[in-house]
């Protein structure tokens, strides 16, 4: 045998080797669904399990505590596995991400890892049957540790530079308000409808238990005057949540509308509560996931049943804005400027002070983005090296530093992600 | 004598009934919630009962029918008496009594289950839900409104009926006859999307029991105890027939196998007993694709979870016969009364020393000469086993009450001297004439009547057994004249038996047995002339001759558990 046919058959041996027992970590059934959010860590999945077994020896036989074993694990493996990738939000998400994890895979899928990630399994199959002699099919809940699972995989770099992006510049602040309504102002809402506080209250401590920074605007009288001091620019959304988020300097805002059924079952009233929510990029308004969570129709209280449903739904919104905000952060940190030019000057010159600014702005970001561009407005979007420029005042020192165009930079307000400035003339 | 075999038969039957539930979707039982008609429906053609007798008949059946894994729902007097008005003095057809019962009494039932749904939801609430978001953040109950409309969907309503009531006296043979046939119709009542009651299950018992009159005996006193006895029993059999209805029937899921024992989810909440047999199997798909229960194996229940004991609320069983059982696998009940039926033929010793019996009776002397006889004879027992282990708290334990019969080849001559003419002279004899006339008997007929204790150990499908026994020993022979004459020499004793059986099936147990028969001889005589008894004066101390069975005794064993009662055993 020559050397290459040898060497092409050992790899051979050691790729089929691979692929048999690697596959065997590997879920069989993998079919899974969440019932319920738990807590923000934990999810209850209720997972299909696969047993096989096949017989050693002319004396072995396949007993059914083999079959419910490697049913059972299989079902565990299915939960993960779901998590991982079925979920409507599955953990991985980026091809390059799911590329990394194809490497451990088999080992990530030996049951003594995956049990590490199963924080409760019941004690009852919720279904039990026996497909042929030597295969078994189970349905049994689980609750899995998510947050385990994401943590490990930040540590081994699959779900990389996350971490180490959140270390330095922290996870993004997101801003909390209730949906704009036809009658009534999303702070008048906030301060008057108690569904709508208990809302504002579970997605604030769903948020803060994992470690998110959440603004709750709570002082209209502040916040309008806030909104007051930005002046009415030409383009600007007239969204009233968009206006705030950007004036309170939150990254994202997510905003939520909360509808209460009710219908009696025989004399008991019993109620539904469905949650929207939405969440949105506040320099833009940009919409960057949206979720529906129910509760379960019961006879409990309202308060109870709107944490239910905003339980299903924030945790998927959530993973949305991680994914926006993993991809986001590598470009830097996001800011809009809106520049008015002081109309004393001419189209031509004030054109020439936008170019000058343009510039500038190119120089100072990481990458620049113009949202308008007018006769004496120039409105963009700056991704900027938090190394480099560590807040709002320090990007506007460094932009009146450095411009050199005609006329004088002066700051009309400096909110958060929102820069207003204007240009003067200098007499 | 009749009578010595009947005391310790209705014994047993009495125990059987006064025993509470003493025998008597798939992966679990939930509970039913039941309401009841105290009133009995007449089918066609059905004559009617007593008010006293109807009373008598509502109450045994609705002891027996209150089952511990149902909550029973009262249903209000006003709609009984409305129900009742419209089907009094007239047959009601099955359609038109369904209808009946959805206007008057299914409303009301639903009614209540309303009110109590909250309450009764709760017991759905399985452990899943319990380590859901909802019950820890909120402590609430974790009901949904699903769980609620399967507590108002639970309902279920029983009505009682006759269908043939017969009574037969006849005062030539002294003999009274009375035959009962009725049951329970069970509706399921729907609550949505509106009211309505639907037909389950028809269940049918009949029972006749046959009184002989004695001579302090009413007609009416044996017509009550029959009547008694006969609906005693007809409760029983339904109580047994509503167990094996398939919404009724429990059910769990293995929670554990350890060896031989398993632990699942049932209880004294739903009225689990010890020894009651259950099923073992798992849902296959078949070939169709339709899921089937394959059976494999059977336990019987060797420790009751108590209602409140802490968690988790588990109860034990053992295997008889043991597949290859795991975590999950269904267990299913087999509904029986609790009484096994035990046929044991026999070796009988018996001996027999030759000797004379004279006795005097107000017509005529009797005298017996026998013949001498020692040996074995072959013979049989059939026993009724009752299971007391929840009387006791023992697996396993039963009292036995039964009978022996056997045929004795012994010679005896039966001599009976009737006087046709007799001159006295104050207390003095002068001048008799006597007719004598002899019956020569190559066969001797040995009875046994008794009632005792029996112990079972079960190691797999084997099971040891050991049981102590008193009892009263009857030997007969038999002379026909002008009358039929009938000798029976009695004695009482003892027996014990050890034995090794085997579980067949769940019903059913094979085996054998030997044991020791301790009857000695007694000099004890009674004479019945036309199945009469007569008074007699013994003239025979020493020289009589002495029946007595000690010795070595031997046979097999068979015994089924019996499922109902067609007719009472007496």
């Amino acid at each position: 045998m020559t050397y290459k046919l040898k060497t092409g058959l050992i790899c051979g041996l050691v790729l089929w080797a691979n692929i048999i027992f690697g596959a065997q970590n590997l879920p069989r059934s993998r079919q899974a669904t969440i019932i319920d959010n738990t807590s923000p860590s934990e999810v209850m999945v209720k997972a299909t399990g696969i047993g096989k077994e096949q017989k050693e020896g002319f004396f072995d036989s396949v007993t059914n505590r083999e079959l419910n074993q490697s049913a059972e694990n299989d079902a565990r493996r299915a939960a993960v596995w779901y998590l991982l990738f079925g979920a409507t939000n599955p953990i991985l998400q980026t091809e390059e991400e799911k590329n990394k994890f194809k490497e451990i895979q088999t080992e990530f899928f030996k049951i003594k890892n995956i049990q590490n990630y199963i924080s409760w399994d019941a004690t009852y199959f919720k279904e039990r049957i026996k497909l042929d002699k030597h295969k078994l099919k189970i349905v049994k809940n689980y609750k899995v540790n998510k947050k385990l699972i994401k943590e490990d995989f930040q540590k081994k770099n699959i779900i990389a530079g996350y971490s180490n992006l959140v270390k330095e510049i922290g996870l993004p602040s997101i801003m909390v308000i209730p949906s704009q309504n036809e009658s009534e102002t999303p702070l008048r809402l906030l301060q008057d409808n108690s569904n709508y506080q208990t809302g504002a209250n579970v997605i604030q401590s769903y948020l803060t238990a994992k470690q998110y920074r959440v603004i709750l605007p709570k002082q209209q009288q502040q916040m309008q005057e806030q909104i007051a001091a930005q002046f009415s620019l030409k383009g600007t959304q007239k969204d009233f949540s968009y206006r705030l988020a950007l004036s309170t300097g939150s990254d994202i805002y997510i905003s939520y509308n909360i509808s209460i059924d009710s219908r009696k079952v025989g004399s008991s009233r019993v109620y539904k509560a469905s949650v929207g929510c939405k969440a949105y990029e506040s320099t833009t308004g940009r919409l960057l996931g949206t979720e529906t969570g129910y509760s379960k129709e019961r006879p409990a209280s309202k308060q109870a049943l709107i944490e239910e449903a905003l339980h299903s739904a924030i945790d998927n919104v959530l993973s949305r804005i991680n994914a926006y905000w993993k991809k986001d952060i590598k470009q830097g940190i996001q800011y809009k400027i809106v520049t008015k030019v002081d109309q004393r000057y001419s189209l031509s010159q004030a054109e020439d002070i936008i170019f000058k600014l343009g510039d500038l702005f190119q120089n100072i970001s990481s990458q620049k983005k113009e949202v308008e561009f007018g006769d004496y407005t120039y409105d963009v979007r700056l991704w900027v090296d938090h190394e480099k420029v560590a807040s709002t005042s320090s990007l506007y020192r460094k932009i009146k530093q450095q411009y050199d165009g005609e006329g004088q930079i002066k700051r009309v307000s400096l909110n958060g992600k929102l820069i207003l400035l204007k240009v003067e003339q200098v007499l | 004598m009749d009578r010595l075999f009947k005391v310790p038969i209705i014994l047993v039957l009495c125990i059987s009934f006064f025993i509470k539930d003493g025998y008597g979707e798939e992966y679990g039982y939930e509970r039913k919630s039941v309401a009841y008609l105290d009133d009995l429906i007449y089918l066609e053609g059905a004559s009617k009962l007593s008010n006293s007798q109807e009373k008598s008949y509502l109450s045994a059946l609705h002891q027996q029918i209150k089952l511990k894994r149902f909550d029973y729902n009262p249903i209000p007097d006003y709609s009984l008496n409305e129900f009742q008005a419209k089907v009094k003095g007239r047959q009601v057809s099955a359609k038109e009594l369904e209808s009946l019962l959805r206007e008057t009494v299914a409303p009301e039932i639903i009614d209540y289950v309303d009110i109590k749904k909250e309450m009764r939801a709760k017991d759905l609430v399985n452990e899943t839900q319990r380590n859901k978001f909802i019950v820890q953040k909120a402590r609430e109950t974790g009901l949904t409104s699903e769980q609620l409309k399967k507590v108002m969907n639970s309902a279920y309503l029983y009505v009682p009926f006759i269908e043939d009531y017969r009574l037969n006296r006849n005062y030539e043979e002294g003999k009274l006859s009375l035959t009962i046939k009725g049951g329970l119709i069970w509706y399921h009542v729907i609550s949505e999307p509106e009211v309505r009651v639907k037909k389950i299950a028809r269940l049918s018992s009949n029972m006749t029991e046959i009184e002989e009159k004695e001579d302090s005996d009413s007609w009416e006193d044996m017509e009550k105890k029959a009547f008694r006895s006969a609906y005693s029993l007809l409760a029983i059999n339904l109580k047994t027939k509503t167990r094996e209805l398939k919404s009724f029937k429990l059910k769990a899921q293995i929670a554990e196998v350890q060896n031989r024992k398993i632990r699942f989810p049932l209880g004294s909440r739903e009225g689990l007993k010890l020894d009651q047999p259950y099923y073992v199997g798992e849902w296959r798909l078949n070939s169709e694709g339709e899921k089937i229960l394959k059976k494999d194996g059977f336990v019987r229940i060797g420790a009751v979870a108590k209602k409140d004991q802490p968690e988790p609320y588990l109860s034990s069983a053992w295997a008889i016969h043991k597949g290859d059982w795991a975590r999950g696998m269904a267990l299913i009940e087999h509904p029986r009364l609790g009484i096994d039926l035990a046929i044991k033929p026999r070796i009988i010793p018996v001996k027999i020393k030759s000797g004379v019996f004279v006795g005097e009776t107000e017509n005529g002397d009797i005298t017996a000469v026998f013949d001498k006889f020692s040996g074995n004879a072959p013979g049989i027992d059939i026993d009724m086993q009752l299971n007391i282990a929840n009387l006791n708290n023992i697996n396993q334990s039963f009292v036995t009450v039964g009978a022996s019969g056997a045929v004795i080849p012994v010679k005896s001559k039966v001599f009976y001297e009737k006087s046709l003419f007799e001159t006295q002279i104050e207390h003095f004899t002068i001048f008799e004439i006597i007719e004598q006339e002899k019956n020569i008997n190559s066969f001797g007929s040995y009875g046994n009547g008794y009632i005792g204790y029996l112990k079972k150990y079960y190691i797999g499908p084997f099971a040891l057994h050991w049981e102590t026994l008193l009892g009263i020993q009857i030997f007969s022979v038999k002379a026909s004249y002008e009358e039929d004459v009938k000798l029976n020499n009695l004695s009482l004793g003892g027996r014990v038996n050890f034995g090794l059986e085997y579980a067949l099936t769940i019903d059913t147990n094979i085996g054998a047995f030997v044991g020791l028969n301790g009857f000695p001889a007694f000099n004890s005589w009674v004479v019945k002339k036309d199945n009469e008894e007569v008074d007699i004066d013994n003239y025979v101390d020493y020289s009589y001759p002495k029946i007595s069975s000690c010795g070595m005794t031997y046979g097999i064993y068979f015994h089924y558990s019996l499922p109902s009662l067609s007719s009472s055993p007496l």
